[in-house]
């Protein structure tokens, strides 16, 4: 999956509070696009951290040999609470963004 | 005949980017943690905020990245440089992959289970193509100069092509994809070719013709195995981030939104979106709730790297120092590991038991024991290494990161041999083996092994219960701490914020700037605070509505209330209503409407309270007012008639008839008597008086001057009776209208001034005198009074000017009425009362700031090679020390005559005289049995060649556990010969530590040859010249004991006179010890040489620089006799081993003590009871007690004070302790101790006195009389430090003195600890000095480096080396000892 729609809204929010709107649109999008790579890493990191740690190792066959479908539905089954621990992060990542 | 098959040449080619990568993370992780002490004040607070929290993780691949860069570096440096310390850095490590991957044990040492891969270039046309270029390149390069960059820079392009063309043949066993960058490679290419030079260049060149190679590719996984969590997620993250499908999230869209609406419902899309402070507190509660989840999720995470972390750098031998609590709270979580040394060492020993041949004649049950201690040994070893590669943890450590790799392929390759060995036994030993595998042994020895692993495991589940419980604590801790410190700033930002919002009011802006007039919209969440405490306390509200646009009125009575108020009458009361909700009721008022006090009472339970009061104001009314016209007069002149006619009409005149004249019978123009007595009268008869008004007097009439004919008249009379007046005629024509003024009494007739009278007829000249202008004056008699006249006589006339001033003729007229408006004014009386209600401000909820500090883990120290596995000088190599004091003997002006102590003086260089003492040793049946072992290993390794393999395979094992602990690549051969010499020296001491004091224990021909016996026995005068440094002098002072010991205990006496070419005062006290020694100087020495020319003299020349023996009195023909001279320095001396029962020896180690038992060892003589309890060498001067007493009073030391005393300078300036260090260490020991007298010693440096002085000026000023500076010439430093219950020193010579003297000794040392010590040294230990001590190179040689000389501190490799370096804490412990000790 590209990146998600959700999360590119998301990071407009941030930009916005940070006053971001005021920049040139280019700037913008870079500034966009930086965040949204940022924003998805640590996403990743806290699944791979939430993962129960023996499931990694199959995590890593599945990553090298599975689709991104695949991926997804492994870590849909072995992180059940996907969804507050991406809440967290982004809380976490906006506070830390625009306190920053 | 077969031709002998070529020796193939191994060539490894061994990825280790993997290893590299993690060697980095190691690094990175290990430079973010800190030492509490770098972690104090604001500076740590913020540290521990960002550093340590919030950027924790930008600042760890900040770190990552630089040690790549490092590492990659170094990498480069190989390629372009073919030695030197660098490249040796990183050539180690290679070499020691490079090893594991082409041992002959290779399928032991390659670790599969933990990731690693191997495998062979087989002979497909692609891999021998490759094995064809490594030969053509190796035959090439084996002929040029691998010196030359040039050839260098060809050679890495061609080493870099082979790599890479093994890398994609042999892929599937390496790490990375074929074309990444930055990929690092273990590979003995360069080694290879320099190996087949050193073989071209002894041969014929024909050796190039016959190489082969096996070519091995592989992976490595050198590290320790813990897996760091944030190490696998950032392999893992990586690779997600470079995937072939491009980025992409681990989750789907659905998750993603499910996360971002409960965010949203957290308020994390920000306060725009918050209308209504409910729901401000409601964000505040979550967020709070989230940021210390966040929190606790952050340290959940940070306590699990932690835990690997500290697994991970324990695992690589690192070590904790006291006070690091961090982590010896981690410690108590860590899994028990077990040191590869000591691993090794078991393993070895039970190769040692299983691979030798047993005795003869052993039972079946003794040959198990053996067999069983072997086999488990092996199962535990395999399963710590096994297991630890499959859990990925370690249960194994090392002694550091570099030797990871060498130890473990050493554990790897005792491990392959142990199993041979056990194989092989079982092979040979039917019995054993038929024992072994029966199912009762069978079955006791798996429940053996399995006891080990039950016993690992509970460990690691009580371990790990021990984690949850300290990390649910720190989680805890944590989240609170993140709630609440969030909290707290975020109430210092609402505080600030508030003096800039108008509408809001703080609690601080409440304090300082007072209770404003309007109350706040609100008010933050500590004013709010305030507010209710105050109200609690006073009673009262802190902010009130006074009144508000709300109006009613009861009676007379104007009510003002706030907003939302309103008022009702209910039958005669009134209620007060707040937005329809009844606040008070039942208020009752007066008839005016005012509020009773009953109401007012009521009204202020509630807080409501009442202003306002009674009121009066005027009415202004208006009305219609007509007035009537005015009468207005009219002038018009009038005639004299008419005016007297008017007059007249007034009845202002009368009108008379004058009847008679009393002219005195004398008719006019006669006139006389008192016709002439009319006179103005006033002063000086002006005719006006003081008053102005007009006077005329007729007093001077007679009272007989008016007759006429009969008729007369007593005009005195008249006046007094009042019958006269005077009468003014205005005119002739109306003479008959007169004004009448009356006479008075005193005969005067005044006219007032404003009287119309005057105004008609008179006026006042300029002189001031009256002016009559009416036409006549008279005095009459009024007579009768008729109706039309009144009857006159007439006294007497004055004519006048006769012109009267007649007014105008005024007549009257009345105007027209007026009428106009006219406003009333009508006062009217009323009440206003104002109902002041408390204000309630919202109270604003404050915004939450997670400002949460994290404290890291303390940074460990690197390794200790001392404590595992223990190392320090070899006992096969007792001898020289590779450096120290930076001098090499021989240059510089040192000397170069060295005796070689063991070889001129002792058995073990004579065969012979050895073999008697062996043979000695194994006919004295005690001595036989006592020390059987060492009998045992002497004959095994005099008869090593013909052991059989399994025997000489132990010694291989010991060779080989040897070299890896002394870093030494000793020989089997040049081993075992090691071994002869040291068992035949221990053998030695065996007998001088069974012999008696006194005794000669060794042969007889010993005695007769020695040349140190004969020696003495010539000499008349021992002669010992002192080294030049004090420590190296003192270090030499048992020789002195031991002669003196060796004359007495010979019966014999010699003069033994001590040369000492600086230090002459400081050693004065040796003549109080030993009557008769003299101590001298140079020159005395001399004089007395030259005075006794032929005196026998043996010289022991302690001196690293004195040559001329013949100023000693030795003829220079005999300076180079072992029975003349004995050439030394403190390095001369040989730790000594005195076997002891089993496998124990007794170590002499110290200097002192080595002096000693080389001694006797070269006097073949016992010379002291029992060494280890000798403790003092320096004797006190004989007026000690004297000196003390004058010490003591001159420094104002008290009876009960207990004295320190400190001698800080040092002949190089890093062996120091830096002032503010003693500063720190002397504030804390006055503070402990209060009976501590601190005596710091004056250094004859004026460089370091200049240093020095302002410590001891402060120290003066804080601690007063408790703290003296002791200025003594160097004869009273003896008594000064005997005194003394505590010396301390850097590592120098006054403290080696004060231990010499028996006084404890607390030293800073750097150099090697246990050999420079004296018994009463205790030792500070800096960690270079245990380096010091595993490389046996006795001292720190940098120290003596000029570059260094002028600093506290040597950098080396990055890091701050000196004394200073010791925290004051670890000397303080080690002086505490001390003087608490009675």
């Amino acid at each position: 999956m590209e990146t998600s729609d959700a999360l590119g809204s998301f990071i407009e929010g941030i930009l916005f509070e940070k006053g971001a709107d005021a920049l040139p649109q280019e700037v913008q999008d870079q500034m966009k696009q930086d965040l949204l790579e940022r924003v998805e890493r640590r996403i990743n990191i806290a699944m791979l951290a939430a993962m129960p740690p023996e499931e990694v190792v199959n995590f890593e066959k599945i990553l090298d040999a599975g689709s991104d479908t695949a991926v997804q539905a492994f870590v849909a089954r072995h992180v059940p609470h996907a969804d507050e621990v991406i809440a967290k992060e982004l809380v976490e990542f906006k506070s830390l963004y625009l306190s920053a | 005949m077969e031709a002998p098959r070529k020796q193939k040449i191994k060539i490894a080619i061994v990825e280790r980017t993997h290893s590299v990568k993690e060697n980095a993370r190691d690094t990175a992780e290990a430079r973010l943690t800190e030492n509490a002490d770098q972690l104090k004040g604001f500076k740590g607070f913020l540290k521990k905020l960002w550093q340590h929290n919030y950027a924790y993780d930008y600042y760890r691949q900040k770190e990552i990245t630089k040690a790549q860069k490092e590492i990659h570096e170094l990498e480069r440096l190989r390629e372009t440089v073919a030695d030197g310390p660098e490249r040796e850095a990183v050539e180690s490590s290679i070499r020691a992959v490079v090893k594991q991957f082409t041992s002959e044990y290779a399928q032991y040492a390659v670790h599969k289970d933990a990731g690693e891969k191997r495998a062979v270039l087989e002979d497909t046309p692609a891999e021998k193509e490759i094995k064809k270029k490594i030969l053509e390149m190796v035959q090439e390069y084996a002929l040029k100069d691998m010196r030359d960059p040039q050839v260098r820079e060809a050679f890495a392009i061609e080493r870099k092509a082979i790599i890479e063309s093994v890398a994609a043949a042999k892929g599937e066993v390496l790490d990375e994809k074929a074309g990444e960058r930055n990929r690092l490679f273990a590979d003995n290419l360069e080694e290879v070719v320099w190996q087949v030079q050193a073989q071209v260049a002894h041969g014929t060149g024909a050796e190039l013709l016959d190489l082969e190679f096996e070519v091995v590719a592989g992976r490595a996984r050198s590290n320790v195995r813990t897996d760091q969590e944030l190490k696998r997620v950032d392999g893992l993250v990586d690779r997600i981030q470079s995937s072939k499908v491009g980025k992409f999230l681990l989750v789907n869209e659905a998750t993603v939104a499910a996360g971002l609406g409960m965010a949203a419902s957290v308020g994390v899309f920000g306060a725009k979106a918050l209308t209504s402070r409910g729901a401000a507190w409601a964000s505040l509660g979550l967020t709070a709730l989230v940021a210390g989840g966040i929190a606790a999720v952050r340290e959940s995470r940070r306590m699990e790297k932690d835990r690997s972390l500290h697994s991970r750098e324990m695992a690589m031998g690192k070590k904790i120092e006291p006070g690091q609590k961090r982590r010896e709270e981690m410690e108590k979580t860590r899994y028990e590991t077990k040191s590869a040394g000591e691993l090794a060492q078991r393993l070895e020993t039970s190769l040692v038991i299983i691979a030798r041949n047993q005795p003869p004649g052993m039972t079946l049950e003794q040959r198990y024991v053996l067999f069983k201690d072997g086999f488990l040994a092996l199962a535990e070893v395999d399963d710590l290494v096994q297991k630890g590669n499959e859990e990925k943890k370690d249960y194994i450590h090392f002694s550091n990161p570099q030797n990871i790799v060498k130890e473990r392929c050493e554990l790897d390759v005792l491990r392959a041999q142990l199993r041979a060995a056990i194989h092989g036994t079982l092979s040979t030993d039917s019995e054993l083996h038929s024992y072994v595998t029966s199912s009762t042994v069978n079955a006791e020895l798996v429940a053996q092994r399995a006891l080990v692993r039950g016993e690992r495991e509970t460990e690691r589940e009580r371990k790990d219960a021990l984690f949850s419980q300290i990390k649910d604590r720190k989680v805890f801790k944590a989240a609170t701490v993140g709630a609440l410190v969030g909290l707290g700033v975020g109430l210092v930002a609402q505080e600030t914020m508030a003096f800039f919002n108008k509408n809001q009011m703080g609690l601080i802006e409440r304090l300082t700037q007072g209770k404003p007039v309007n109350p706040p919209d609100s008010v933050t969440a500590l004013e709010w605070v305030r507010m209710k405490a105050s109200h609690l306390i006073n009673g009262e509200p802190s902010y009130m509505l006074m009144g508000g646009p709300v109006m009613d009125q009861i009676g007379s009575n104007h009510i003002r209330m706030p907003d939302g108020f309103s008022l009702t009458k209910v039958a005669d009361t009134v209620t007060l209503i707040r937005n329809g909700e009844v606040v008070v009721s039942g208020l009752t008022t007066d008839r005016d409407g005012n509020f009773t006090d009953a109401a007012k009472d009521l009204l202020k339970k509630h807080d409501i309270a009442l202003t306002g009061g009674p009121h009066t104001a005027i009415n202004y009314i208006d009305t219609t007012v007509t007035e009537p016209g005015k009468r207005v007069a009219v002038r018009t002149p009038m005639s004299v008639g008419e005016a007297v006619q008017d007059y007249a009409e007034r009845g202002d005149t009368k009108t008379i008839k004058r009847e008679l004249w009393y002219d005195n019978n004398t008719p006019k123009p006669v006139f006389d008597k008192n016709e002439l007595r009319l006179w103005y009268g006033g002063p000086n008869n002006t005719g006006v008086n003081a008053a102005g008004d007009y006077v005329y007097t007729v007093r001077g009439m007679r009272p007989d001057g008016s007759f006429h004919g009969p008729h007369s008249a007593n005009a005195q009379e008249l006046m007094r009776t009042g019958k006269l007046s005077l009468l003014l005629s205005v005119s002739k024509g109306t003479q008959n209208q007169v004004f009448e003024v009356a006479i008075d009494r005193n005969g005067q007739a005044i006219i007032p001034r404003d009287s119309e009278v005057a105004r008609l007829l008179f006026e006042t000249d300029a002189k001031g005198r009256a002016v009559f202008k009416g036409a006549f004056a008279e005095v009459a008699q009024t007579m009768r009074v008729r109706e039309d006249a009144t009857g006159v006589r007439i006294l007497a006339t004055q004519v006048g000017e006769d012109r009267p001033s007649v007014p105008d003729k005024v007549t009257y007229r009345t105007e027209d009425a007026i009428t106009r408006r006219v406003t009333r004014e009508e006062t009217i009386r009323w009440w206003d009362t104002t109902i002041n209600v408390p204000a309630d401000p919202e109270v604003d909820p404050p915004p939450f700031i997670p400002f949460i500090p994290r404290t890291p883990l303390e940074r460990l120290r690197n390794p200790d090679p001392l404590r595992t596995p223990v190392h320090g000088p070899s006992p096969e190599e007792p001898g020289h020390f590779a450096g120290g004091y930076g001098y090499e003997r021989g240059s510089g002006g040192m000397k170069n005559d060295y005796t070689d102590l063991e070889k001129v003086y002792r058995n073990t260089q004579n065969s012979q005289r050895m073999k008697e003492l062996v043979e000695r040793l194994k006919y004295e049946k005690d001595l036989r049995v006592k020390y059987r072992s060492v009998l045992n290993r002497l004959k095994e390794l005099e008869d090593f060649e013909n052991l059989p393999a399994r025997a000489q395979q132990v010694f291989e094992g010991e060779r080989l556990q040897h070299n890896k602990r002394y870093n030494t690549d000793y020989s089997l051969s040049r081993f075992v010969d090691m071994q002869l010499d040291r068992t035949y020296r221990q053998i030695e001491n065996i007998f001088i530590e069974e012999s008696k004091v006194g005794g000669k224990p060794f042969a007889e021909e010993f005695y007769k040859t020695s040349p140190l016996r004969k020696g003495l026995e010539r000499a008349d005068e021992v002669i010992l010249m002192l080294d030049g440094p004090v420590g190296d002098s003192v270090v030499t002072m048992p020789v002195i004991m031991a002669l003196d010991h060796y004359f007495k205990q010979n019966g014999t006496t010699k003069q033994i006179t001590v040369v000492s070419q600086h230090n002459k005062a400081l050693f004065g006290a040796l003549e109080t010890q030993y009557p008769g020694l003299r101590v001298v100087n140079l020159a005395e020495v001399k004089a007395l040489v030259q005075g006794a020319p032929n005196r026998e003299r043996f010289v022991i020349n302690a001196d690293k620089t004195y040559k001329d023996y013949a100023a000693l009195g030795v003829a220079p023909r005999r300076a180079g006799d072992p029975g003349y001279v004995m050439s030394v320095d403190w390095n001369s001396w040989l730790m000594e081993e005195a076997p002891r029962e089993g496998k124990l020896t007794k170590r002499y180690d110290m200097i002192p003590q080595r002096v000693m038992r080389n001694l006797e060892l070269m006097t073949g003589q016992k010379l002291f009871e029992d060494i280890k309890k000798v403790e003092s060498f320096i004797g006190k001067r004989a007026d000690h007690t004297e000196q003390v007493e004058r010490l003591r009073t001159k420094y104002d030391i008290q009876p009960n004070e207990k004295v320190i005393t400190i001698s800080a300078g040092a002949g190089v300036q890093p062996k120091e302790y830096a002032p503010e260090r003693w500063e720190e260490l002397l504030t804390k020991i006055f503070a402990e101790h209060a009976d501590a007298h601190v005596l710091f010693l004056e250094d004859p440096s004026a460089e370091r006195r200049g240093r020095y002085a302002s410590l001891m000026e402060r120290l003066k000023t804080r601690f007063g009389r408790r703290f003296s500076v002791g200025k003594e010439n160097a004869e009273f430093i003896n008594p000064i430090l005997a005194m003394s219950k505590v010396v301390v020193t850097p590592d120098t010579g006054l403290g080696h003195f004060a231990a010499a003297l028996g006084t404890p000794n607390v030293m800073l040392i750097l150099g090697d600890p246990i050999q420079w010590s004296e018994p009463k040294t205790i030792r500070v230990t800096h960690a270079k000095a245990f380096e010091n001590y595993r490389k046996r190179t006795g001292t720190y040689a940098l120290l003596w480096d000029q570059k260094w000389k002028s600093g506290y501190y040597i950098e080396e490799n990055g890091e701050k080396i000196g004394a200073s370096s010791i925290p004051p804490e670890r000397i303080y412990k080690r002086i505490n000892q001390v003087l608490s000790k009675p």
